[in-house]
């Protein structure tokens, strides 16, 4: 055979800190790990000597080739292999002095903690770095084997499903920690208060369903970067760290920051607070970049006067009534919510671009009126001065007496410009439904870019009442009355409307589609990409407005 | 002649590239390098083992990534994510090859990561047989050795 014909093969070459780099990215799939153990002897080398370990027991059905494998069903049997396979492969790392940097163990809870106390004791022998311990899902809570805190090469641990007892906590040694979560552990306070004297060095934190953790009181952390908080529950978070740069705290918990100058992300979801927290926002954390609050039910009006921040995302199921921003530096705002509350924003204070991204879910709190599209259009004058992107979710029709109201009652200029709009139906497939509120929406401001989810429910997609047709054709009209006269749809925006092109997206990059696309030609087309699902093609319609908006 | 402040680096192939300091460091090695010694940091560092194109591709990931470090834009996670995403995706066989050499002897760190996570991607899901065709990794067991490697790990724990 010719020697060109031989290709290389790259991977063996490689050095095997390299693949077992590759592994590390695999070990949350022990099935991957064991197939490359197959691949070549390097391979099975590097694989028998990986420094990051993973075995998680798990209470699954078996693949089907497995079937033959009889004892798989069998938990006691199960679990009597899952020992047998740590024990060996520990047992090989002792005798050959491989480093171990981490170590991952799901366990089923019949297993007894003898058994983890001498695992860890081997990986921390040879160097164990990073820790994670955890019950298998179906598992209760089990009590925390001491060799965890006796750890003295830890540097990051994460524990779940566990319970800690106070004999554990009184001989911590892995002064090293810098990472440390907790997630379904259960503490108390005095104990919580005891890892953290004892590991004065973390800078990172998860405290995620602690269930005896009522209030959690962090001040001793003088390095702690990040801080994440997830509980259930009422009581309180009281956070006083110098280094701190990001906080996230969700949960119907009352939240103080204190003495945390370096603060720059900040997101809270569900937690009681007041306008106060806010008042000197730009004092208390003179570096905070980031803010984001979601359904914090108590917070009717929010006033964020602050020049540092470049980013505030508001996610309001409901109650948000009034918002006064006063930011100078802002780059991107975010408003999700049901309702449309009051906003403001300091004149002149935005002079350069930026972008403002809306979701609406209309008609679930608000019923439609001419009042709940002018409150619309005057919240997009307000944002004017950046780069609007809106996505309107419909949940509700918008009556025809309203639009004729609106209609009749007629537009006044200028109307906002919106840069790309999104109209989204749920559960709406009345033919007239998106008429109506294409209708609405140009009596209320002009988008440049229309975008749907065209093909949504495919099975719907030829017939009469997919609004996706329905906006289609009103929006193509235009285009075909070139060529033939219909005089059937006529609306008050159409002469404002100078042309309307059909750009096919990939990427943000996009082709404009013939004139003469009609609704069926664009199925057959989506229908032609459809097996190309890493990078589907958007469909979008662009609008050229005449005169955009001043006087008519 | 390098301005202040920018680097010159020289490929094995005499290609030479001048990129500003804050790009060359993210390579730990050119760090250290500049770091021991100033005349580097003047004169022209040579880069062995690796050839004017993958030296072009390093410098084009560490201009992007060093760039965004600088500057706290809000929006550059997601634009590094991109990307990163294309950067892997663009690449041959032969140029991951080498980019993961390149990139672990001068001690990119995010590079190597980002490279690494591509090859484990292109290796989940898939049966030896498949992984062996894509990477032209020759078996070199017995059939003997790998029913024995079969038979000592059939539980995937």
């Amino acid at each position: 055979m010719a020697e060109t014909e031989v290709l290389e093969d790259y991977t063996s070459k490689l050095p095997e800190h390299i693949i077992h780099h590759i592994l590390s990215f695999l070990r949350f799939s022990s099935e991957a790990a064991v197939q490359t153990s197959l691949l070549s002897k390097a391979w099975l080398k590097a694989c028998r000597t990986r420094p990051n370990l993973s075995f998680r027991y798990r209470e699954v059905s078996p693949r089907k080739e497995d079937t033959s494998i009889i004892d798989f069903y069998c938990p006691e049997k199960r679990c009597f292999y899952f020992i047998q396979c740590i024990d060996s492969t520990l047992q090989k790392y002792h005798e050959h002095k491989n480093s171990i940097d981490s170590l991952e163990l799901t366990l089923p809870s019949v297993l007894q903690p003898d058994y983890v106390n001498r695992w860890i004791q081997i990986a921390v022998e040879n160097g164990l770095k990073s820790l994670e311990l955890f019950m298998s899902r179906d598992s209760c809570c089990s009590i925390l084997p001491r060799s965890v805190f006796e750890a003295k090469t830890l540097v990051a641990l994460r524990l779940g499903k566990l319970q800690l007892k106070p004999y554990v906590i009184n001989s911590i040694r892995c002064n090293n920690l810098t990472k440390l979560s907790l997630s379904e552990v259960d503490l108390d306070e005095v104990m919580f208060g005891r890892i953290m004297s004892s590991c004065p060095l973390i800078e990172s934190m998860t405290v995620c369903c602690c269930v005896g953790l009522v209030n959690i009181k962090v001040t001793k952390l003088n390095k702690l970067r990040e801080f994440s908080v997830f509980q259930r529950g009422s009581g309180c978070v009281d956070v006083g760290a110098p280094s701190l740069e990001e906080f996230i705290c969700n949960g119907r918990r009352l939240v103080q920051i204190y003495a945390s100058k370096n603060l720059k992300v900040l997101r809270l979801s569900h937690v009681v607070i007041t306008e106060e927290f806010f008042k000197d926002i730009a004092e208390k954390f003179p570096r905070l970049v980031k803010l984001n609050i979601t359904d914090c039910r108590d917070l009717k009006r929010i006033g964020i006067s602050s020049h540092s921040i470049k980013c505030i995302h508001l996610e309001w199921n409901e109650g948000l009534k009034e918002g006064q921003i006063d930011v100078p530096s802002i780059n991107v705002f975010k408003y999700r919510g049901n309702n449309i509350p009051r906003f403001s924003f300091t004149e002149n204070s935005f002079g350069f671009s930026w972008v403002s991204e809306i979701v609406l879910f209309c008609g679930m709190l608000e019923s439609f009126d001419i009042s709940w599209f002018s409150k619309l259009k005057d919240f997009l004058t307000k944002l004017q001065k950046s780069q609007i992107s809106l996505r309107l979710d419909f949940s509700s029709i918008v009556e025809r007496d309203i639009v004729d109201e609106m209609i009749s009652s007629a537009t006044i200029f200028p109307l906002p410009q919106v840069k790309s709009l999104t109209i989204c139906f749920h559960g709406i497939h009345v033919l007239n439904a998106a008429d109506l509120v294409l209708d609405a929406i140009f009596w209320t401001c002009r988008p440049k870019t229309i975008f749907q989810d065209w093909f949504q429910g495919s099975d719907w997609n030829s017939t009469n009442t997919n609004p996706a047709k329905v906006i289609f054709d009103m929006m193509m009209f235009r285009r075909k009355r070139k060529h033939i006269y219909l005089q059937k749809i006529s609306r008050f925006w159409q002469q404002d409307l100078k042309d309307v092109k059909v750009v096919k997206c990939k990427n943000h990059q996009g082709v404009q589609l013939p004139d003469s696309l009609d609704w069926n030609t664009l199925l057959k087309l989506n229908a032609a990409n459809a097996h190309n699902r890493h990078v589907p093609y958007n469909y979008e319609l662009e609008l050229e407005w005449k005169t955009f908006g001043f006087g008519r | 002649m390098a301005s202040k402040g920018n680097l010159t680096l020289k490929s094995c192939n005499g290609k030479e590239f001048i990129v500003e300091e804050k790009v060359a460091v993210m390579s730990t090695t050119i760090k250290n390098m500049v770091d021991v010694d100033d005349s580097f940091a003047q004169g022209v560092i040579p880069i062995i083992g690796v050839d004017g194109k993958i030296l072009a591709k390093l410098i084009e990931y560490c201009k992007e990534h060093a760039e965004a470090d600088e500057d706290e834009e809000v929006k550059s996670e997601e634009y590094l994510k991109k990307f990163d995403e294309k950067f892997v995706d663009e690449l041959n066989l032969n140029d991951l090859y080498d980019l993961l050499k390149a990139s672990n002897y001068l001690e990119i760190t995010k590079l190597l990561n980002l490279l690494c996570q591509k090859v484990a991607s292109m290796i989940k899901g898939k049966k030896p047989e498949e992984i062996r065709r894509i990477f032209n990794i020759k078996n070199d067991f017995t059939p003997e050795e790998e029913e024995e490697i079969n038979r000592q790990n059939p539980w995937a724990f």
